[in-house]
């Protein structure tokens, strides 16, 4: 094995990992951590989106949000197979753990209450996962993740497109339907912005980027979403808190990041900031839907075996 | 894997397209260019597309699904009629969804099997 330093190295001029005696440990924890969060995201998406997928106005509009959960959780799947090949047991991740040990994204704690969220969440949440992942696809050194997500990447294309076709419907139908939109948007957009987690500054070193399991810094991954995310609020005429600013050559938010968020009632407190390790905590303590969703997933074990 | 027969495949959808006149051929080069939203390769390698007929132009589509509860079933209508109707020389599209004959597997040519392999997707 070559040093820590030296693996990097290798790693930084395009190195490629097969398996798991090529890998240093510090190589598999940091591709461990983020496979995890990348599997609990995709799975904790499903029973989120569930609910008003059956509230959908349409059989055709049900037909594919109903497709959307099923894509939600194929790709939980391929990253949960991987994790076993890293010597996990699939079995143990899913059904094994308790809610709080689940490490999928806070966005992914909260109840999604009407159709305008749900719809939202695709058009917005599932594009930070675009993001993610496509980086991912693009520049991680572990093959086989590589080349799993072509399929994942084709599939959250049709999620998100879905999400902006029924976004621009709702905008345009009526004032009722606008309203419920705009409404949507002021709490998931701003929580699509914490997705991203730390500014770059704030972070001392990041294995991740280090061990090049994914290649773009959390400030280049959030000015990538800004910059999809942004057209669309405008084309729609949807009020967010972040513009383009010329000056900066980079997108720009109108409050200080992190803000304190009122989990029960949906609400961004944007005049009261607060530290990132605030932001940790409240992320470890989890959101107020985490043991519903995480409980609709495991139970199902239990009617299987009736 | 199942047995394909690989005389089979493409060729309803190739007898079809032969028929065409070199405007009719045209709009089939266009619906190649559509992608699937759900699958890396266009409506006509899925061999989703039957027929494309014009006539004054007015365009009629008829075309099918590989499955009765596609997630896509408007966003695929949707994009044929805006590509379509932005050409010159077409008024009008119409698309019809004709499920007969039923869609198959056997409807895929060996690289359009290879490209869905690639993907990651079982046939």
């Amino acid at each position: 094995m070559p040093t820590e330093k030296q693996f990097k190295n290798e790693l930084q001029n395009g190195k490629m990992i097969e398996s798991t005696d090529e890998m240093t440990d510090g190589y598999k924890k940091a591709l461990k951590q983020t496979l995890l969060v990348s599997g609990d995201t995709e799975l904790m998406s499903a029973p989120a989106y569930y609910e008003q997928s059956l509230n959908a106005p349409s059989l055709d509009a049900r037909a594919s949000c109903i497709s959307v959960i099923q894509d939600e959780l194929g790709h939980g799947h391929i990253a949960y197979r991987l994790l076993e090949n890293l010597g996990e047991d699939r079995e143990e991740l899913i059904y094994g753990r308790e809610p709080h040990e689940f490490r999928n994204t806070y966005g992914f704690d909260q109840h999604i209450d009407n159709f305008a969220e749900l719809v939202t969440a695709h058009g917005i949440f599932d594009r930070a996962g675009i993001v993610l992942l496509s980086d991912i696809h693009e520049n991680t050194s572990y093959a086989p993740w590589k080349r799993a997500l072509t399929k994942v990447s084709k599939e959250e294309q049709f999620h998100l497109r879905h999400g902006e076709t029924w976004m621009r419907r709702l905008a345009n139908n009526s004032e009722k339907t606008k309203r419920h939109l705009q409404e949507a948007i002021d709490w998931m957009f701003p929580m699509g912005v914490e997705w991203f987690g730390m500014p770059d500054d704030k972070k001392k070193h990041d294995d991740q980027l280090e061990y090049r399991i994914k290649g773009k810094s959390n400030d280049e991954l959030r000015q990538d979403w800004l910059s999809r995310t942004l057209p669309l609020m405008n084309e729609l005429d949807l009020d967010v808190p972040a513009h383009y600013s010329e000056d900066r050559d980079e997108f720009v938010l109108e409050y200080d990041l992190p803000v304190a968020f009122d989990a029960e009632n949906k609400e961004w407190r944007f005049d009261e900031p607060i530290s990132w390790s605030d932001v940790m905590d409240r992320w470890r303590s989890r959101g107020p839907a985490n043991d519903k969703y995480v409980n609709m997933v495991q139970s199902g074990t239990v009617e299987l075996e009736v | 894997m199942e047995s394909v027969e690989p005389d089979l495949a493409g060729e309803f959808v190739e007898d079809r397209r032969t028929d065409a006149t070199p405007f009719e051929r045209e709009l089939w080069d266009m619906i190649d260019e559509i992608p699937d939203p759900h699958i890396p390769v266009s409506l006509v390698e899925m061999g989703m597309i039957y027929d494309v007929e014009e006539t004054d132009g007015h365009v009629a589509v008829e075309m099918t699904y590989p499955c009765m509860g596609c997630p896509a079933y408007d966003m695929i209508q949707n994009d044929i009629r805006s590509c379509l109707s932005l050409t010159e020389g077409v008024d009008e599209v119409d698309v019809e969804v004709v499920w007969d004959p039923v869609w198959s597997k056997d409807m895929l040519t060996e690289p359009v099997r290879e490209k869905m392999r690639e993907s990651g997707i079982s046939l």
